[in-house]
């Protein structure tokens, strides 16, 4: 997932551990900025604010060649008069929305229409409305659907989705967006998604395929599971592999440095 | 305004109107830089160039029609801001044309029965669009040498994946410490290239410029890199292994141990070079002329320019 869910609990971070979003530095100045903004302060006061925490929290931060970015930022914040931080922590899937997604038979366009339902519940609820517009690049939906296909053939996917009437393509020439149609908030919820990573599985997991849940410390998260004794997702399983051998060296460690001296 | 008369026919209205424009232009340009000096000058009439005042003026419809608010299409080579806006543009809108159309954009204009959606689709394609794609000189220039350039950057992608590296090499050997010390080094000297191109490639900064900020950087590294390892055979080594067996600069090998490298390479051939030289006899055919094959060994070399300082 792109999008950043929970900026109350990141500003938080920052503010009391010094947090920097390393990969993408604009996320930690535009909630900053927010939050700044949120407590009445000019663009002046945000931009010192802002610059005095990237002086004591960046090693490779620079004023000079980032201040055009900054005020850039800050700027586009400004221009909004909501400054509130998005808090998002689930989504919730009524019965007739997976039913719509299911009947469309095939487990390709069935995972895409899900995460653009996601999608779409989630910009209904940092917007506050009812539209259902994705403003997202389709390959973030493709990419979190977990579906590799060229630009190309992505267009036509989507283009047989809007054939279906699931979606309405936006009418701007050089726009991305979409508008996600078969949304019911009418029906009783069957899903609740919070934790949004892989959560594309909790629709197969839904629909009945095997999806295990890691097991690993703090780690829960979703993962194809090929039998009964998949326990952990990739990442865990390679702690967990390191972990088994360095109990055996621990265990034997007596046994293998005599072998080593007597050699 | 060059770019937008090229739409027109040389007898209509339009045309006439611009021609009168361009030169008046090159009045109001040489009055701008007068001004400079305190003279006072009249501007160029926004209604030229500015849509919202083109708007609103008596003869709108022809000023609409003519107006010149944007680049043509060549200029995207000159204005790195307008490259990319024009590849983000053309991006979103074969994006959007796909989903709405199950076309790409270049196939909708291809298209010969098209609704009116599509019609309307394309019409505003061409409005919504950061520059001009008129049929003038310079665009049709520019066309071509894109048309001659397609594909050339793929060239040879492949024959490097076959490169042995080992032969730019000697078999001194180096640790493994020393290898992850130039490594960190070298990030970081990649960070700050990373960083200066970044800057670069937002404003027209100058080539010489340019090119004297990768020599500093570059000089930053050798520095750093001989005080970890001073051994120039195994500094070549480490630098050939780190930038051929990843995805990373050749040319960054080359400028910082070249010397080593074409050393080690004449090593592998006993010394012995060959080269072409212009001959009316030779076998090989170049650029209209004839060459010959020679050899040379550069240990007699070596032995003969010794010879040449004993007798001075």
């Amino acid at each position: 997932m792109i999008l950043i869910l929970n900026e109350k609990e990141l500003l938080r971070k920052s503010l009391e551990e010094g947090y920097i979003d390393e990969k993408k530095t604009s996320n930690t100045i535009r909630i900053l900025a927010k939050h700044y903004f949120s407590i009445d302060m000019t663009k002046e006061q945000v931009y010192d604010s802002i610059d005095k925490f990237f002086i004591n929290n960046y090693k490779k931060y620079n004023s000079v060649k980032w201040k055009i970015g900054f005020e850039r930022t800050i700027s586009a914040v400004c221009k909004y008069k909501d400054h509130t931080l998005y808090d998002i922590n689930s989504v919730e899937i009524t019965e007739k929305e997976l039913i719509r997604i299911k009947s469309l038979e095939n487990i390709k366009y069935e995972k895409l229409a899900f995460v653009l339902l996601i999608y779409a519940k989630i910009y209904n609820l940092m917007k506050k409305n009812e539209l259902g517009i994705v403003k997202i690049d389709q390959k973030y939906i493709f990419s979190d659907a977990k579906v590799k296909e060229n630009i190309r053939n992505q267009g036509i996917i989507l283009h047989t989705f809007e054939e279906l009437g699931l979606i309405t393509p936006s009418k701007m020439v050089d726009s991305t967006d979409v508008k996600v149609n078969f949304i019911d908030k009418d029906s009783p919820v069957v899903l609740e998604i919070t934790d949004f990573r892989n959560y594309v599985y909790e629709y197969l997991r839904w629909k009945g395929e095997n999806i295990g849940i890691c097991e690993g410390e703090q780690c829960h998260i979703l993962f194809i599971s090929s039998n009964v004794s998949h326990k952990y997702c990739k990442d865990c399983a390679k702690k967990a592999h390191n972990q088994v051998k360095r109990n055996t060296w621990d265990k034997n460690k007596d046994k293998y440095r005599t072998a080593r001296q007597t050699v | 305004m060059i770019d937008v008369a090229s739409s027109f026919d040389k007898e209509s209205e339009e045309y006439k109107e611009l021609q009168y424009r361009i030169i008046c232009g090159q009045n109001y340009q040489q009055n701008a830089i007068d001004r400079i000096k305190g003279c006072i000058s009249k501007p160029m009439p926004k209604e030229w160039y500015d849509y919202r005042f083109a708007k609103n003026t008596d003869k709108s419809e022809l000023n609409i029609k003519i107006l010149a608010d944007k680049k043509p299409y060549f200029f995207i080579y000159n204005y790195p801001y307008l490259m990319r806006r024009y590849k983000k543009y053309m991006s979103d809108v074969n994006k959007n044309c796909l989903i709405r159309f199950g076309l790409d954009v270049k196939e909708l204009i291809e298209k010969e029965d098209r609704n009116e959606d599509e019609e309307q689709f394309l019409k505003y394609y061409y409005i919504k669009m950061p520059v001009f794609n008129n049929n003038s000189v310079m665009n049709r220039i520019c066309w071509k040498i894109e048309k001659e350039f397609d594909g050339f950057k793929s060239i040879g992608t492949k024959e490097e994946d076959i490169f042995d590296s080992s032969i730019l090499k000697s078999p001194t050997k180096y640790s493994k410490k020393r290898f992850t010390d130039i490594k960190s080094i070298y990030e970081d000297y990649n960070i700050k290239l990373r960083e200066h191109a970044q800057n670069s490639s937002k404003s027209k900064i100058d080539k010489d410029e340019e090119k004297t900020k990768r020599i500093v950087f570059k000089d930053n590294f050798k520095k750093q890199a001989q005080e970890i390892c001073n051994n120039e055979d195994e500094l070549c080594n480490i630098v050939v292994d780190l930038c051929y067996k990843n995805n990373y600069s050749k040319q960054f090998a080359w400028d910082i141990c070249g010397d080593v490298i074409i050393k080690n390479l004449l090593a592998r051939n006993n010394n012995i070079v060959q080269y072409p030289i212009a001959d009316d006899k030779g076998d090989i055919e170049f650029g209209g002329e004839k060459f010959s094959m020679f050899v040379k060994n550069l240990n007699e070399i070596d032995m003969e320019e010794e010879y040449d300082i004993d007798i001075k």
